[in-house]
C-alpha cells in the first residue's frame, strides 16, 4: 500500500523543451529543498539558486516554495525549474528520492489536491481519466517486465532470498527442536552475495550512458516502408508528453518519447532512397549504419505490400548484422492480408499492433543487454530500491545469531525489491518451508 | 414444533473452543445468550493435544486474556506442565505452551459458563438457522424447538457432516464416538453459502503403564513458570512430565509396507489437511530421507495414565498402528486405548465474511473456528471471542471490534481469512505477522487491554491499575531503577513491567520502524468504504480487481489494499471515488 502522507516528486513538464519543472509535495518538501540548495525560502517567492549534488553544483534553477495549505495540493509544495538535460533531470530526481521523497504516481498531485479540498468534482474527473488510462497500460507493463525479469538474474535473487528467509523462519517456528542450527558462514555468504549483486545492478544506473543520453531507438527500412508514419504514430500515441526537434545530423529526426517510465530517443534514419544514383544509396546506407550502431534498439520496418523484396532483404541482412537489439515490424497490415511473420505485424496508419511493439520495446529494455553488458537499471526508483535492499541484506548478515532480527532485515529487503522481483508473500515462504522441511506436530 | 417463550440476543451453536469463548464474552457484554451444544460432557473438549499455546498460538491466548477472554484463565486452572518455547531466540518470538489436564480443562470451562450471568447453556443439536428479510431470526433444534434470536454465532468445529477414517473404516462422527451434525449444512447451503470439505487428524492414545519411559528423554515443566493469564499468579502445582523420543528405521519400513492401507492413500479422503500437522505416513512419503521423526508423549491428565503421542498422527488401520508403536523403542508393549484417525468436515469459504466475522449476505450470522477453515484451539478461541463480542455489539447497535494486523495475531488471522480465503486448514505462524516484533507475548495487554475496558469486559476497578502499569513500563524503559508503587498495579506485576521495558529497549530501532510502517497501514484502514458505495463499480479499475472487490467487499481502503492483485492505481481510483461519493452525499 502506498502511503498518502509521504512526499512525492515528479516532473510537471513533458519531455523535450529547454526547461524541466520538478514538483515536490508533502511534509518533507522544505527539508529536501533546503538540502538541495543550502538556502531558506519565503513562500510564494521565485528564487534563483544553485542546486547542489553533494558539494558539486548540479544546475542553476528557479525555485518556488508554497506553504500548506496555500498550494496546488494543499500540502507543502515546491517547484524547481531546471535545464532539461537528461542527466540533470535524472540526477535531481535521484537526489530527491535519496532525501526521502518517492516517485509520484500518475495523477497523484491532482489526487491530493482533490482530497484536500483544492479541486471540485468536475476537475476531479480529469484526474480520474488520467489514472484510469494509465492503470491498464502500467499494469500490463509491470506484469510484462516482471515476467521478463523473472526469467533471469532477478528470478535468482528472488529464489535465493526466499530460500534464506525460509531457512530463518522455519527455525523461528520450530516447536519441537527438529532443525539443526542455521549454518552461519553459508547463510552470511549467501546474503552478502545477493547484497553485492544488488549493488552491482544499482551501479548500472548512475553510471549508465542510458541515463545521461536517453535510450536510442533507431527506425530503419526502405524509404516508403512507413518509418515516418510509425514515428508519428508512436509519438502521437503519447502526444501529451512529446515534442520533436530536429536532430544534429541532417536527414535524421530525433524525438524524445516517454514510454511507461522509460525515456527514449526515437531516431528516424534517413533510410535508403530507391535511387539509381549509387552515390546517394551509399550515403544513405552509411548514415543508417551509423545510427544503427549507436542505437540501443533498432526497429526494422518491412513493407508488407512490397512485391519485390530483394532490396529489402539485402538491407535487412545488413542491419541484422550491425544492430544490438533488433525488432522487426511488418507494416501496412491494413492494406494486405498476411500470415504468420517473424516479427510484429502493425499498421502505422491504423495503429494496429502498436501496443505489441511498445511491449516488445519495454521487454527488450527490461531484459537488459542493451549496452552489450548485462541487465541495466533504467529507473531511479529501482536504483534506490536496490541500494536499500543491499543495506538490509548486509544488516541481516550481521544478525544471524538473532533469527527474528535477521528476518526483519530480510523482509525489509524483499519489500524494497518488490517491484523488481515481485512480492514474496508469507504464503510463498510457508510453501518453501513445507516443501523443504519436515516440520510440524 | 415448540416455540421457546423467550427471544435471545445471541445464540452460539457449538460448545468447543470457539463457541465457549463466544458465549462467555457475548453474555459478559450483556447480551442474553444461549449456548447450544450436543453434549454438556464434551464442552471445551481438547479433541487433539492436551495442550494450549505453542509458537504463535501462545501469543493468541495471551491476546484473548488481555481482551478479557477466558482461555488463559482456564489453561492455568488445568495446567500440569508449563514450557516457554523459543527461549533460545529473541523475546519477540517467545511463546508459552501449557500441557493441561483434559478433564479439568473441560469442567473448569463448563463451570465458568454455568456461573456467567445472561448465559443459558443447553444440550441439544441445532439443525436449522431461520432468517427473515435477510437477517437471522431463529434456530431450530433436533428436539424440534424453535429459539428466536437476533444473532447467531456458528462454531461447528469438525462436526458438520463429520466423517471419521481409520484405515478403510469410515464412520459418521465429528469426533470419535461423538455424533456428526448432519442437518445444519443443508441450512447453510439454503442461505447461499459455499461449502467445502477439509480434513484433519489425530494420533493414537496409549496407556502409560505399558510404556518404558526409561527409553525416552523426560521434559519437566518450567518451574518457576509464567502463568498464561495476567490475572493468575504462580501457585504451587502438581506437575507432570512430557517425554521425547524418535521413530526408527523400523517405523519407516512399516510405513512403506502399509502405505496403501492408510485412509489418506486409499482414495477415501479427497479433502486437504493442514500441512503443519502431517500424518506420520505423509511425512514418510514426502520426506523419505528423514528416517527418525520426533515423538512427544503428552500426559492427558492427573487422574489417568493416558498419553497422547505427538508426531504419530495417522489414519492407518488399527493393526498397523500397533506395528508402528512396536517399531519405537520403549513402546514395544504399549496398549492403544484409542486409535488415531482422520476426520473430514464441512467448512465455509471465509471470504464470505466481513472482518467482524459476520456473514456478508446474512445479517446477524457470525462464524468462528474450523467452519472458517482454521485449525487449532487458539485460532478458534480468538475468532470465537471476536465473533461473540461482535454479535453482542451488533444487537446493541454498537460498531464491531476489528483488530488490526499491527496490534494482534487475532487481527492477522481474521484479516487473512476474510481477505485471502484458505486452501488448507489455516494455522497461525509468527511469519504471517508483518509486525512480529510488536506482537509479543509480553505486551499483549499493552496492545489490547484498552479494548477490554472500552467494552466493559474487565472489572472497572482494574482500569486505574492498568493505567499505572502502562506508566510503569514507560518509566522503566527510560530508567530501569525508576521507583514504582507495586501496589498500584493491581493484577499486573512489576516483574512483567520490567520485562517488557527491557524487551522494548532491546528492540527499540526495530519497533520504531515497525510503528512507522504500521501507521501508514492504520491511515489506510481509517478510510472506511462507505455504506452504499461499491468499489467494484468504480470506472477504470482492472477487470480482475473488480471481480475480487465484488467478492471480498472490503470495509476499508486498507483491507482493499491487501487483496492480492489490486494495483496502486486501482486504490487511487477508489480513494478519489470515496471522496467524490462523500461530497455528493454531503450535499
Amino acid at each position: 500500500m502506498y502511503s498518502m502522507h509521504d512526499t512525492i516528486a515528479a516532473f510537471a513538464t513533458s519531455n523535450g523543451g529547454a526547461v524541466a519543472v520538478l514538483r515536490l509535495s508533502g511534509t518533507l518538501t522544505y527539508q529536501i529543498l533546503n538540502k538541495l540548495t543550502k538556502k531558506e525560502f519565503t513562500p510564494r517567492q521565485a528564487t534563483f539558486t544553485t542546486i547542489y549534488d553533494g558539494e558539486n553544483i548540479l544546475d542553476k534553477a528557479i525555485v518556488t516554495y508554497f506553504k500548506a495549505p496555500k498550494s496546488y495540493t494543499g500540502e507543502d509544495v515546491a517547484e524547481i525549474s531546471l535545464h532539461a538535460g537528461p542527466y540533470i533531470k535524472s540526477r535531481i530526481l535521484e537526489l530527491c528520492l535519496a532525501l526521502g521523497a518517492r516517485n509520484a504516481r500518475a495523477g497523484e498531485f491532482s489526487q491530493r489536491a482533490f482530497l484536500n479540498g483544492k479541486m471540485d468534482l468536475v476537475e476531479a474527473q480529469g484526474v480520474l481519466d488520467i489514472i484510469s488510462a494509465k492503470n491498464k497500460a502500467a499494469h500490463k507493463a509491470a506484469v510484462n517486465s516482471l515476467e521478463g525479469r523473472l526469467s533471469g538474474k532477478f528470478k535468482q535473487i528472488r529464489q535465493n532470498l526466499t530460500d534464506i528467509l525460509a531457512q530463518v523462519e522455519v527455525r523461528i517456528d520450530d516447536t519441537y527442536g527438529e532443525m539443526q542450527p542455521l549454518p552461519h558462514e553459508q547463510t552470511k555468504n549467501a546474503l552478502l552475495d545477493v547484497a553485492k549483486e544488488s549493488k552491482n545492478l544499482a551501479d548500472t544506473f548512475s553510471s549508465g550512458r542510458l541515463v545521461k543520453e536517453g535510450i536510442k531507438v533507431a527506425l530503419c527500412g526502405l524509404t516508403n516502408a512507413g518509418k515516418s508514419s510509425l514515428l508519428n504514430k508512436l509519438l502521437g500515441y503519447n502526444r501529451a508528453i512529446v515534442s520533436s526537434q530536429a536532430g544534429t545530423t541532417r536527414d535524421t529526426v530525433e524525438a524524445p518519447l516517454s514510454l511507461l517510465g522509460f525515456d527514449l530517443v526515437l531516431v528516424d534514419t534517413a533510410g535508403i532512397r530507391k535511387t539509381t544514383a549509387d552515390e546517394a544509396e551509399i550515403e544513405g546506407i552509411n548514415r543508417s549504419r551509423q545510427a544503427i550502431e549507436q542505437a540501443d534498439i533498432t526497429i526494422f520496418v518491412r513493407d508488407l505490400t512490397l512485391q519485390d523484396k530483394t532490396e529489402e532483404d539485402k538491407f535487412f541482412e545488413e542491419v541484422r548484422q550491425s544492430a544490438k537489439n533488433l525488432i522487426t515490424v511488418f507494416n501496412k497490415a491494413d492494406k494486405t492480408e498476411c500470415g504468420e511473420k517473424e516479427g510484429i505485424i502493425i499498421s502505422a496508419k491504423t495503429g494496429q499492433g502498436l501496443e505489441n511493439l511498445e511491449k516488445e520495446i519495454i521487454k527488450t529494455l527490461n531484459l537488459g543487454d542493451i549496452s552489450g553488458q548485462e541487465v541495466i537499471i533504467t529507473s531511479a526508483a529501482h536504483y534506490k530500491a536496490l541500494l536499500a535492499a543491499a543495506l538490509e541484506l548486509e544488516s541481516a548478515a550481521k544478525k544471524l545469531a538473532d533469527l527474528e532480527l535477521c528476518a526483519e532485515h530480510l523482509r525489509t529487503a524483499l519489500k524494497e525489491l518488490k517491484e523488481l522481483i515481485g512480492e514474496v508473500t508469507s504464503e510463498d515462504v510457508l510453501d518453501t518451508i513445507f516443501s523443504k522441511f519436515c516440520v510440524g506436530k | 414444533m415448540f416455540d421457546f417463550n423467550k427471544t435471545f440476543d445471541v445464540i452460539v451453536i457449538g460448545g468447543g473452543h470457539a463457541g465457549c469463548e463466544a458465549a462467555l464474552i457475548s453474555a459478559k457484554r450483556g447480551a442474553k445468550t444461549l449456548l447450544i451444544t450436543q453434549s454438556l460432557d464434551t464442552i471445551a473438549q481438547m479433541s487433539c493435544n492436551p495442550s494450549i499455546g505453542g509458537i504463535a498460538k501462545g501469543q493468541i491466548v495471551r491476546e484473548i486474556d488481555a481482551l478479557g477472554g477466558a482461555m488463559g484463565k482456564i489453561t492455568d486452572i488445568a495446567a500440569v506442565h508449563y514450557h516457554m518455547l523459543n527461549t533460545g531466540k529473541g523475546e519477540a518470538v517467545w511463546s508459552p505452551r501449557v500441557q493441561c489436564d483434559k478433564k479439568i480443562y473441560q469442567f473448569a470451562y463448563k463451570h465458568f459458563l454455568e456461573n456467567q450471568e445472561n448465559l443459558h447453556i443447553l444440550q441439544d443439536e441445532a439443525t436449522q438457522i431461520l432468517t427473515k428479510n435477510g437477517a437471522v431470526d431463529a434456530v431450530v433444534t433436533l428436539r424440534q424447538t424453535k429459539y428466536k434470536t437476533k444473532a447467531v454465532v456458528l462454531c461447528s468445529g469438525t462436526f458438520l457432516k463429520g466423517t471419521i477414517h481409520v484405515g478403510k473404516l469410515m464412520l459418521g462422527g465429528g469426533r470419535y464416538n461423538d455424533n456428526a451434525a448432519n442437518f445444519l449444512s443443508a441450512s447453510l447451503k439454503d442461505l447461499g453459502l459455499k461449502i467445502g470439505r477439509l480434513k484433519t487428524g489425530t494420533p493414537m492414545r496409549i496407556n502409560g503403564r505399558t510404556v518404558d519411559f526409561s527409553k525416552f528423554t523426560p521434559q519437566p515443566s518450567d518451574n518457576p513458570y509464567t502463568p498464561m493469564s495476567v490475572f493468575n499468579r504462580q501457585i504451587k502445582k502438581d506437575f507432570l512430565q512430557c517425554y521425547i523420543g524418535r521413530t526408527t528405521d523400523k517405523t519407516t519400513e512399516v510405513l512403506a509396507e502399509h502405505a496403501k492401507e492408510s485412509a489418506l492413500y486409499s482414495g477415501n479422503i479427497n479433502s486437504i489437511g493442514p500441512r503443519y500437522c502431517p500424518s506420520i505416513e505423509d511425512k514418510a512419503v514426502k520426506f523419505p530421507q528423514n528416517r527418525h521423526h520426533p515423538l512427544f508423549l503428552e500426559p492427558e491428565g492427573l487422574h489417568t495414565e493416558e498419553y497422547y503421542i505427538q508426531g504419530f498422527s495417522t489414519s492407518m488401520p488399527e493393526y498397523v498402528q500397533y506395528l508402528l508403536l512396536r517399531s519405537v523403542e520403549g513402546l514395544e508393549n504399549t496398549q492403544i486405548v484409542r486409535p488415531g484417525y482422520a476426520v473430514e468436515y464441512d467448512y465455509v469459504d471465509p471470504t464470505c465474511l466481513y472482518p467482524s466475522l459476520e456473514v456478508k449476505t446474512v445479517s446477524g450470522l457470525f462464524f468462528a473456528g474450523q467452519i472458517n477453515g482454521t485449525t487449532g484451539y487458539e485460532e478458534a478461541g480468538g475468532q470465537g471471542f471476536i465473533a461473540g463480542l461482535n454479535a453482542a455489539l451488533k444487537v446493541q447497535g454498537v460498531e464491531p471490534l476489528i483488530l488490526r494486523r499491527d496490534e494482534s495475531y487475532i487481527g492477522v488471522l481474521i484479516d487473512d481469512l476474510v481477505t485471502k480465503g484458505v486452501n488448507e486448514p489455516y494455522r497461525m505462524f509468527t511469519s504471517r505477522a508483518e509486525y512480529r516484533i510488536m506482537l509479543r507475548t509480553d505486551n499483549a495487554d499493552l496492545r489490547l487491554t484498552d479494548y477490554a475496558f472500552k467494552y466493559g469486559l474487565l472489572p472497572k476497578e482494574y482500569a486505574k491499575n492498568f493505567e499505572a502499569y502502562k506508566e510503569a513500563v514507560n518509566l522503566l524503559q527510560e530508567d530501569e531503577n525508576a521507583k514504582i508503587d507495586e501496589e498500584s498495579l493491581g493484577p499486573w506485576s512489576i516483574d512483567a513491567a520490567r520485562n517488557t521495558a527491557k524487551i522494548q529497549n532491546k528492540y527499540k530501532g526495530y519497533l520504531e520502524r515497525n510503528i512507522k510502517e504500521a501507521r501508514a497501514l492504520e491511515n489506510a484502514d481509517k478510510i472506511v468504504i462507505p455504506e452504499g458505495f461499491d468499489p467494484s463499480a468504480v470506472k477504470g479499475i482492472l477487470i480482475e480487481s473488480k471481480q475480487k472487490l465484488a467478492k471480498i467487499k472490503p470495509k476499508t481502503l486498507g483491507q482493499a489494499s491487501r487483496i492480492p492483485g489490486l494495483t496502486p492505481s486501482d486504490l487511487q481510483l477508489i480513494l478519489i471515488h470515496i471522496e467524490k461519493f462523500r461530497r455528493e452525499h454531503a450535499k
